[in-house]
């Protein structure tokens, strides 16, 4: 098997939101790839789709939201699996959550059950998918695991509850939790987003050396840029709903062609530069979701709109190689950064 | 945890103070006084005014106010409750021939509302928006709206008139001790008490149990690959527990107030119809006893709530 | 709600939503989900009819509610009683009508003032705290430690029994909890920058915690002033009911019910106290209907 097969294919996914009595197209064709040992970092500010699409590969999506258009299919080790037609809390999508795919979430303060100990929710996530393992040798691999994600004292922190853990110990028990079944694909959304910076640098370690040593495909993400240009090895730059520009690391960060890209790293500061370094923040706001603006959805932000823009929102180009971008002037972007 | 339960107790020693201390000045306040609660209204006529103003000196009665009060609360302490004006039996001695009734119509109501209610609850949490989750609402928002007593009255119309199912009321026929035989008795009231306090159980353990499915940790729960009911009820349910729990000792005022108003109906011989009768005869000492043990009822009842909570939850601590 | 229901329900919202038909509404937040809330609507008009039936009861009854006809006594209803007479000929309708009056007075007079009493202890000890805070809520921690039918029961044993009597001791027995409420939200208010901001303008304490502070929590308030309407009323007629709130020669709902202790008129004249015990329990589910449909305008985390 080819060492960079894709474990999980997303192919023009679009998801609605129907709360409050109106319908907000969330997603709108998107369309990426998680390959095996490598990180795909997906960047937007908050409100992009982000979350939206990890959650939608778990099929975790909230009660008034669907999968509009589009698949997700999963290759697994015994022939692929369309996620996106599974029922939604059916046998066949709770084998995969857990043991083939497993996710950890933004908040480690709110995403672990205050009322059992940590022992116990690892020891659940075991037994889900190993029915047959005892409490006892299931608790040994907890506090295993617990000690692989350097949680000091292990044996007596597998019995602690929650609210005994700092965040940055919940959040390794998340990892912990993730990693029990030593699952193929791993999804983490904005996992530091809570965290100190110095313990966000442990966490990333920690999933540096998953990647590394297990294999596990990585889809992370975030909105920090510091972040992607660390870990990633693809990047998909998502905009309301879209993946403007797509590509390995270098050909993002070094020629970005998507005018939002190189806005994204225009606004953010360098270390080091000192206090005369000129920032460009991005000008104007996101836009509202429910009264989007005509043609590309950036075009009202962006320095490099023409007429076309206002009129319909443009094709996926190729730049080079799997470098793509969605902008009708990105020859003018690419050679301006130069 | 014991000394955490032995704390609870003395935070409840100054509470119970000035609860004694306003009883008294309830009691102070009637007319009549101290000796006219402690004799009974027969031996009274054969009582010397001169003996009347011994035992006053005796009893300390002729002592300044804060005295008295000391006195009276040294002889609550030695269980002396005063004595009925009308019968001059020892209020202990009614309170105990009366108590146990009350309780077993109250634990019984308890029971079916905190079980009924939360069952209800959590049905219509998980099947949210549904049919029977509307129906559940509509007769949740008509069983707070309909007065106790008038459920009651209908209840008796129904069950006993129509269909005579069970007796009219009363706790039980003569010679029936054995709890067995008078169970027939207990049903009625013990259902109509129940169901009306099911209501707002029932609402708020379909609140409680919405907030917590809709927690992160119960997405965590779904993405471990857990099945359904394991994740509504050992993750979802687990956690909308505490909060049921606090609300339903919250409510233990209302369930002993509703008592009083359903052993009225169904003449059940507890504490509430004894209440009554001695309201309506201005029979104070009886009154302010009877207010007092409701209170210490409750002030328990809190006690048992905050250990109750403290083991559902383990972010609360026993020290 | 099913599956399948729910997937029909997206496609028009989609359908909808394409068409551009759905678009921002102007109207206030608040008024909007009101209005959208069916049972609200429908229980605003519930209250509405009934409390205007009341106000202008000689309009809509030739019977006094007092008027004891001895050749009429139990009679069912019929073309001049239309829900019939009671056990000493006086008119059911009228009875409920003039009855309606008092128990509405003393519900919501009770609502009000226990109100105005915790909600201005509660805002002014809420912002304070303290001694003041510590002591109202030592004192509220004391009535609330009885169960409230007790409490009732005792201080109508002191003060006897009359309209204005009740009214007292329902104010007297309700502030705590309005207290309560008040103070928790004030408690949050607090913590917010403007309330500090003000403070550093040195703006005196009144102003900031009842001109400042006490709007924002304005919502809950009047969510608890319904549904402490509510319970008032059926408070009074269950005291009613049993002989010792308002003095029976007033009529109220829970007076006209009382003649329904009697086993033979509970059995043979439903007239007596079916209509009276439907028109309280729908006017108190109105009320509840309104109060929940405030609670649900006015919590900003309710999406719907």
């Amino acid at each position: 098997m080819n060492t960079n097969a894709a474990i999980i294919t997303v192919k023009d996914l679009n998801v609605n939101f129907y709360t409050n009595q109106r319908c907000n197209r969330v997603i709108n064709g998107v369309s990426f790839e998680i390959k095996r040992g490598r990180t795909l970092c997906i960047v937007g500010e908050s409100g992009c789709g982000k979350s939206v699409t990890a959650n939608a590969i778990m099929q975790l999506l909230p009660e008034l939201s669907r999968i509009e258009k589009g698949s997700i299919t999963y290759h697994g080790s015994d022939g692929d699996i369309r996620i996106d037609q599974l029922d939604k809390n059916g046998k066949e999508m709770r084998k995969l959550r857990g043991k083939d795919i497993a996710i950890i979430f933004q908040d480690p303060m709110t995403a672990l059950n205050p009322v059992y100990t940590v022992g116990f929710q690892i020891n659940e996530m075991l037994q889900a998918h190993n029915p047959r393992m005892s409490r006892k040798s299931a608790t040994e691999k907890s506090i295993d695991l617990l000690k692989d994600m350097g949680i000091p004292l292990p044996e007596q922190r597998v019995n602690e509850y929650p609210h005994q853990f700092s965040g940055g110990m919940r959040q390794r028990s998340m990892i912990a939790m993730a990693m029990a079944c030593a699952p193929r694909v791993l999804l983490a959304d904005e996992p530091t987003t809570a965290l100190d910076v110095s313990i966000q640098a442990q966490i990333f370690e920690l999933m540096e050396e998953l990647k590394t040593k297990r294999d596990t495909a990585i889809m992370l993400i975030t909105h920090d840029m510091g972040v992607v240009a660390e870990l990633a090895d693809e990047v998909a730059v998502m905009y309301m709903g879209n993946i403007v520009e797509f590509g390995t690391i270098e050909d993002v960060l070094n020629s970005p062609a998507h005018p939002y890209t190189k806005a994204l790293l225009k606004s953010i500061p360098v270390l080091g530069k000192g206090k005369t370094q000129k920032l460009d923040p991005i000008r104007g706001s996101t836009p509202d979701p429910f009264s989007r603006p005509k043609g590309c959805q950036f075009q009202p932000r962006c320095d490099y709109a023409c007429k076309e823009c206002e009129v319909q929102m443009p094709d996926e180009t190729l730049v080079n190689g799997i470098h793509r971008v969605m902008c009708f002037n990105y020859l003018e972007v690419l050679e301006n950064g130069k | 945890m014991v000394s955490y339960i032995l704390r609870k107790f003395l935070h409840l020693i100054p509470m119970l103070f000035v609860i004694s201390f306003l009883i008294y000045l309830g009691i102070e306040l009637m007319p009549g006084d101290a000796v006219d609660f402690m004799i009974s209204p027969d031996e009274m006529a054969t009582v010397s005014a001169e003996a009347l103003a011994q035992m006053r000196s005796t009893l300390g009665l002729d002592k300044p106010f804060p005295v008295r009060y000391f006195i009276w609360l040294g002889n609550l302490l030695r269980g002396d409750f005063g004595y009925s004006l009308q019968s001059g039996v020892a209020v202990s001695t009614l309170v105990m021939n009366t108590l146990p009734a009350t309780l077993e119509l109250s634990v019984a109501a308890l029971l079916i509302s905190t079980l009924a209610g939360s069952f209800l609850g959590v049905f219509s949490a998980l099947r949210k928006n549904s049919i029977a989750d509307n129906a559940l609402s509509i007769a949740g928002m008509i069983g707070v709206a309909i007065p106790q007593f008038l459920f009651g009255l209908i209840a008796i119309i129904v069950f006993v008139f129509n269909l005579g199912w069970f007796p009219v009321g009363g706790r039980m026929a003569p010679g029936q001790e054995a709890f067995l035989q008078r169970f027939e008795y207990l049903v009625l009231p013990a259902i109509v008490l129940g169901l009306s306090m099911t209501a707002g159980v029932m609402r708020y353990s379909r609140a409680s149990m919405l907030d917590s499915l809709n927690r992160d940790y119960v997405k965590t729960a779904r993405s471990k690959g857990l099945p359904e009911w394991r994740v509504n009820l050992v993750h979802g349910f687990r956690v909308a527990c505490t909060p049921v729990a606090v609300l339903i000792g919250f409510r233990l005022p209302m369930l002993i107030g509703g008592a009083v108003v359903i052993e009225q109906i169904f003449q059940w011989p507890g504490l509430g119809v004894m209440f009554l009768g001695a309201v309506r005869s201005q029979n104070t000492p009886i009154v302010m006893m009877v207010g007092f043990f409701s209170v210490l009822l409750v002030l328990l009842a809190s006690i048992i709530v905050d250990i109750l909570t403290a083991i559902l939850d383990p972010r609360i601590k026993f020290n | 709600m099913s599956s399948k229901a729910l997937n029909k329900k997206m496609d028009m919202l989609l359908a909808r939503e394409l068409a551009g038909e759905l678009s921002h509404s102007k109207k206030s937040r608040t008024l909007r989900k009101l209005h959208a809330n069916k049972l609200a609507v429908i229980g605003s008009g519930i209250f509405l009819v009934i409390l205007i039936l009341c106000i202008f009861a000689p309009l809509f009854t030739r019977f006094s509610s007092t008027d004891v006809d001895l050749r009429n006594r139990l009679s069912p209803p019929g073309s001049v009683h239309i829900f019939g007479t009671d056990q000493i000929g006086r008119d059911i309708w009228a009875r409920i009508l003039y009855g309606g009056r008092v128990s509405i007075l003393v519900g919501m007079g009770s609502a009000i003032g226990a109100t105005i009493i915790g909600v201005s202890f509660g805002t002014y000890a809420g912002y304070k705290g303290g001694f003041l805070d510590a002591m109202i809520m030592k004192t509220s921690e004391l009535f609330m430690s009885f169960p409230q039918i007790i409490l009732v029961l005792i201080l109508v044993t002191i003060t006897g029994q009359s309209l204005w009597n009740i009214i007292f001791i329902f104010v007297l027995t309700g502030w705590p909890s309005m207290y309560r409420m008040t103070r928790s939200q004030m408690l949050s208010i607090r913590e917010e920058e403007y309330v500090q901001a003000l403070r550093a303008f040195g703006i005196n304490d009144f102003l900031i915690a009842f001109k400042h502070m006490l709007p924002n929590a304005i919502g809950p308030i009047f969510v608890n002033i319904t549904l402490s309407t509510a319970m008032f009323i059926l408070q009074e007629s269950a005291l009613s009911f049993l002989g010792l709130g308002v003095p029976s020669n007033v009529s109220t709902w829970g007076n006209v019910l009382s003649p329904a202790q009697n086993i033979t008129i509970l059995r043979e004249n439903w007239w007596i106290w079916l209509p009276v015990g439907s028109v309280l329990t729908i006017f108190v589910l109105a009320i509840n209907f309104i109060g929940d449909g405030l609670r649900d305008a006015a919590d900003p985390t309710q999406i719907g």
